[in-house]
């Protein structure tokens, strides 16, 4: 039991002005590589010969799940969903392979890596400045100096914040869960960790859910929803309303 | 004492403790959401959508805290910062 990641492959560090970059490669990166291996030979595999009319049984489990999604995001923000799904939807079907596949034996959750999470929230930081100049151009920052102006280090900080505890709550959610597993594992028998295990599949999928659905909610908390409901007005959407 | 044995006593009761209250708020507060939002759910059957998700999402940044705490344990149990200082 540990924290640290196995090295599979070290290539040394090397040294960029103060820093030193360690050029390893951690079991992380392969057990991610191997997360994305499944989810394109799955979205391979549902979307061959797709038909409008007699639909296969793979082509309605891939739209059930798309249209599902979608709808979750049309619920939450209340806006046209096309600017969002595609990277809402791709954090949601990466974080949840990359948790799950942690339940497979020889591989470790490589979610509960903290620099792995850390890359993720790092994308979510940036997506939000993203979308919030996408959309209000540069007054978006506006809202740092709101009420007041004195305020913004405190603004900044609430920023930081809100990143920091997106990463802390996968992190510690998924190392926690594979440390009771195998805390349970060294003291008891063969079958015991089981139902653990169990809610351990249901611990991830809402996680993953979580992610998502925090991700998507610091973008819109920074928006103005009349104003870019208003510009995305000439989308016209029905396919995932059933 | 021996300093690394202190070192060591300390840390073990500071980790349980850490858990231990850290554990105990959170939970609390994410029970009553849940007695609210189970409440509200009766009163608006209707709204169960929406109240499920709004109880998620606060769930999720209410038991934040207690994922520190977890992670603070964890570092005090397993990567020690100050247990070096002590061993050679």
């Amino acid at each position: 039991m540990e924290i640290e990641r196995k090295v599979v492959l070290d290539s040394g560090s090397l040294r960029v002005g103060g820093f030193e970059l360690e050029l390893s490669l951690t079991d992380t990166v392969i057990t991610t590589w191997i997360a994305m291996g499944v989810v394109v030979a799955l979205s391979y595999l549902l979307t061959r010969r797709l038909r409008v009319k007699e639909p296969s049984y793979r082509q309605l489990l891939a739209e059930l799940l798309l249209s599902a999604m979608a709808r979750q995001i049309r619920e939450f923000s209340r806006m046209p969903v096309a600017p969002f799904f595609a990277f809402i939807a791709t954090m949601w079907i990466f974080v949840g392979s990359s948790n799950l596949i942690g339940m497979v034996p020889p591989l470790s959750t490589p979610t509960g890596d903290l620099s792995a999470v850390a890359g993720l929230s790092t994308i979510t930081f940036f997506s939000i400045f993203y979308y919030g100049v996408r959309f209000q151009g540069l007054s978006y920052f506006r809202r740092y100096f709101e009420p007041i102006f004195i305020l913004f280090p405190l603004n900044v900080v609430g920023e930081l914040g809100r990143i920091l505890s997106l990463t802390f709550r996968l992190f510690g959610n998924m190392l926690g869960w594979d440390l009771i597993i195998g805390i349970l594992v060294l003291l008891t028998g063969l079958l015991v960790p089981v139902p653990m295990m169990l809610f351990n599949v249901l611990g991830d999928v809402i996680q993953a859910y979580l992610f998502g659905i925090l991700t998507l909610a610091y973008i819109v908390a920074g928006l103005e929803v009349q104003e870019v409901r208003k510009k995305l007005s000439h989308l016209e959407e029905s396919w995932y309303i059933d | 004492m021996d300093p690394l044995a202190l070192v060591v006593a300390v840390s073990i009761f500071t980790a349980g403790f850490t858990i231990a209250v850290g554990g105990m708020m959170p939970s609390r507060g994410e029970g009553e959401a849940l007695t609210k939002a189970i409440e509200s759910i009766t009163r608006q059957p209707e709204q169960a959508n929406n109240i499920i998700r709004l109880f998620f999402i606060g769930a999720a940044v209410v038991e934040s805290v207690a994922i520190y705490c977890l992670v603070i344990a964890l570092i005090i149990l397993f990567a020690n910062p100050f247990i070096h200082l002590f061993t050679k």
